[in-house]
């Protein structure tokens, strides 16, 4: 129903501001009335079909009806260009004194002292805004950054006129959450880079082999704890981040064995370890939080001191492993947990730590 | 310990969510009659848990937040009156104990399934002025005693008369939960255990709560559980402070003194609750329990932390770990660390399922000894 009174409205004024025009002939008449028609039935491009074939919409002669009837249409087949170029025409020529006074007095003294703004006029004005706000959005990465801001500038100072005025169709109120909306959207979807140091609190579990003088092999577990200092490299927006990141870990680890054939102990053994590989993280609800996958690569040694006649193996070691991780940001501090295992470590390996960005 | 590992899982409960700090909440009192949180939910927390926290996959797209708030009251109604306010849950476990032990068995356990009865008596303008609630349970008998008939399976779980003086004073009078640390869940967390705050040590004592925006603070003078054997109860107080930083940070501390004819315990805590983003958080709480046993003359003193993250990936759904850390003699050599990744998932409004893994890991310098492994599910049933 609103729509309906919206159109009739249209092509009611459309039909008065043809008439005012100077110079009109019975066929331009006729062929207005036709792509009248043709609009009301949502034929378009028959619109601008009919349009173009009796009415030059670059000449500034051709009557406002038409320019606005073919503005209208451009609207309705997303050709947003087109329709502010037109409006933008029918804005500054054909209201030419009544737009030069408001957008004088805007300038002056805001929204203040505003004169009396023809209806047709604030007409115009919120379908020019709305022509900006959609370029600005569907046209953005074709858009320079200058005119880009110009474009937004321009829709919102319309969108500012016709709250101040008793203009009736209130749909233009959405437009500034339109504008930002698009633009937090294109904010959380731009990457950045980001350099950072991180320390951990880190356990695993190692496996070394000894051979015992007989010549038996046996598997010794170990547990161990310490703290994993380094730092890393983000690539991120609001939705994922994939980074590099590396620590060097020093741990004290606690050895032993004890059956028929071996009695093996020791406390306080020296291990570090060098981690270093790949995060990729999912920020599932705000980019305060983030989960996923770490892939490190991990070359550890260990200080074991070898029992009288027996050898030890896997005292250094290559590998890798796969960790889940959770991290929790606040601005340029962070903390983060992993747990996971590591290639031929005998059980989990569990971290967590804080970073900070720079 | 391992008895203390072994009774922590029959001892599980959840009622408080202390880590809905992510959105925002930094007062228990908001959701629940009790101001320190666990208990009945008041209606407007019964009505933000259906429409903000719970997920809302089982509705149709045409049910509308108002549709699921006139579901959230008692049976998934809408309240017939303003005094009155039923509420009924359970809460069922699945254990799985030492997965890499092939003989061990998984085990179904109702930890608890209790019905409440709160009472809204307060003038028509604000009926949770005046307020008695009521809660009955029935509770698993505990694997250390469950050879023993005589252990009644039903308890009064909690019951009080609260009366909010003003809107910062509030005196509660009656069997509560303690006021100490952080309120998480898992009643098998060391700082749960060892300070005695599990599902079960509920106390009869008098409660003055002070709110404001920036400050919630708790002191709780407490004579024991009257239903217990008088030498055994615990007399004493407890009290608890938190600072609202902002919004979503909120530190605090607590202290606790108990004594019986057997056992003086002195606990002290700090604690820190965090959010991030929406719905996210970290908590974090690190204390110490004195422990005396009267008649043996000894003394140990303990040491624990906790960390808990939360992590919202989809409405309803936590990624959840709880790091903990326990040192039960400070003066003895060896510690014990558990790892505990889940998934704790609000399906909708009067259902949520859990699971969990736990690794535990024991640091000793006289011994090396492997990890163990153990997995939970849980399904949390209110109405």
């Amino acid at each position: 129903m609103v729509l309906r009174a919206f159109l009739f409205t249209i092509l009611l004024s459309l039909t008065g501001s043809l008439l005012a025009q100077t110079r009109i002939t019975t066929e331009d008449k006729r062929i207005f009335a036709q792509a009248k028609r043709a609009y009301s039935g949502g034929r378009y491009d028959l619109v601008l079909n009919l349009l173009n074939r009796r009415f030059n919409l670059r000449d500034p002669k051709t009557p406002s009806g038409a320019l606005a009837l073919a503005a209208y249409t451009y609207e309705k087949l997303d050709q947003w260009k087109n329709a502010e170029t037109l409006y933008a025409y029918l804005i500054t020529r054909r209201y030419k004194g009544d737009n030069r006074k408001v957008i004088g007095a805007y300038k002056a003294s805001g929204l203040d002292d505003l004169p009396d703004i023809p209806k047709k006029l604030l007409q115009f004005y919120h379908r020019r805004a709305e022509a900006l706000a959609q370029i600005y959005v569907n046209d953005h990465r074709r858009l320079r950054p200058r005119l880009k801001d110009l474009y937004k500038k321009t829709a919102l100072m319309y969108v500012a006129i016709l709250e101040e005025s008793d203009y009736e169709d209130d749909r233009f109120d959405t437009i500034p959450d339109r504008l930002e909306k698009f633009d937090g959207e294109l904010e959380a979807r731009r990457f950045e880079t980001a350099w950072y140091v991180k320390s951990a609190y880190m356990s695993w579990r190692d496996q070394i082999s000894i051979i015992l003088p007989n010549g038996q092999r046996s598997e010794i577990d170990t547990t161990g704890e310490g703290l994993c200092l380094g730092g890393g490299w983000r690539y991120e927006n609001e939705y994922w981040e994939f980074n590099v990141n590396g620590c060097y870990a020093s741990a004290a680890m606690t050895v032993g064995k004890e059956n028929s054939s071996i009695n093996y102990f020791q406390n306080g053994v020296a291990s570090n370890a060098l981690f270093f590989g790949p995060s990729a993280l999912w920020k599932p609800s705000s980019k305060g939080a983030a989960f996923g996958f770490h892939i490190p690569f991990v070359y550890r040694t260990g200080d074991y001191t070898e029992p009288q006649g027996a050898v030890l193996e896997e005292t250094s070691i290559f590998t890798f492993g796969y960790l889940l991780e959770a991290q929790w940001r606040y601005e340029k501090w962070g903390a983060f947990t992993q747990f996971g295992k590591i290639r031929r470590f005998s059980s989990s390996l569990w971290a967590f730590g804080i970073h900070r960005s720079f | 310990m391992f008895l203390i590992f072994l009774c922590a899982w029959l001892t599980e409960d959840a009622k408080a969510y202390p880590n809905f700090i992510g959105y925002g909440y930094t007062s228990c009192l908001t959701c629940h009659y009790n101001p320190f949180g666990n208990g009945p939910l008041t209606d407007y927390g019964r009505a933000l848990g259906a429409t903000s926290i719970a997920d809302d996959i089982l509705y149709s797209k045409s049910t509308t937040p108002d549709d699921l708030t006139n579901r959230s009251g008692f049976m998934f109604s809408k309240p017939s009156n303003d005094w009155l306010r039923p509420s009924m849950d359970y809460r069922g476990l699945f254990l799985r104990r030492d997965l890499a032990n092939d003989l061990a068995e998984s085990e179904l356990i109702h930890m608890d399934a209790n019905v409440n009865i709160t009472l809204r008596l307060g003038p028509k303008e604000n009926k949770d002025k005046f307020i008695i609630s009521a809660t009955m349970g029935y509770a698993p008998k505990p694997r250390s005693n469950s050879a023993n008939q005589d252990v009644d399976q039903y308890r009064s779980r909690e019951h009080y008369l609260g009366y909010r003086i003003n809107q910062n004073w509030g005196v509660y009078a009656g069997l509560m939960d303690k006021v100490y640390g952080i309120r998480i869940p898992d009643h098998n967390s060391f700082a749960r255990i060892l300070t005695a705050n599990t599902m079960n040590d509920q106390s009869h004592g008098l409660l003055i709560h002070y709110t404001s925006p920036k400050l919630d603070i708790g002191i709780q003078p407490f004579i024991g559980n009257l239903a217990e054997e008088a030498n055994v109860r615990q007399q004493g107080g407890a009290a608890t402070f938190e600072y609202t930083v902002n919004n979503k940070t909120r530190p605090g501390m607590s202290i606790q003194y108990g004594s019986s004819e057997f056992l003086k315990t002195y606990a002290a805590a700090l604690h820190t609750r965090l959010g991030f983003g929406k719905g996210n958080s970290i908590m974090g709480e690190i204390g110490q329990v004195k422990s005396e046993q009267i008649k043996r003359a000894t003394e140990t003193t303990s040491r624990y932390w906790m960390i808990q993250t939360h992590l919202l990936a989809r409405k309803g759904l936590f990624i959840l770990n709880t790091i903990e850390y326990l040192k039960s003699n400070v003066d003895a050599e060896g510690k014990t660390l558990r790892w505990g990744p889940g998934i704790q998932y609000f399906i909708a409004q009067g259902l949520e399922l859990r699971a969990d893994i736990y690794n535990t890991r024991v640091f000793s310098d006289v011994s090396v000894s492997d990890d163990v492994w153990d997995l939970t599910g849980q399904v949390h049933l209110w109405f």
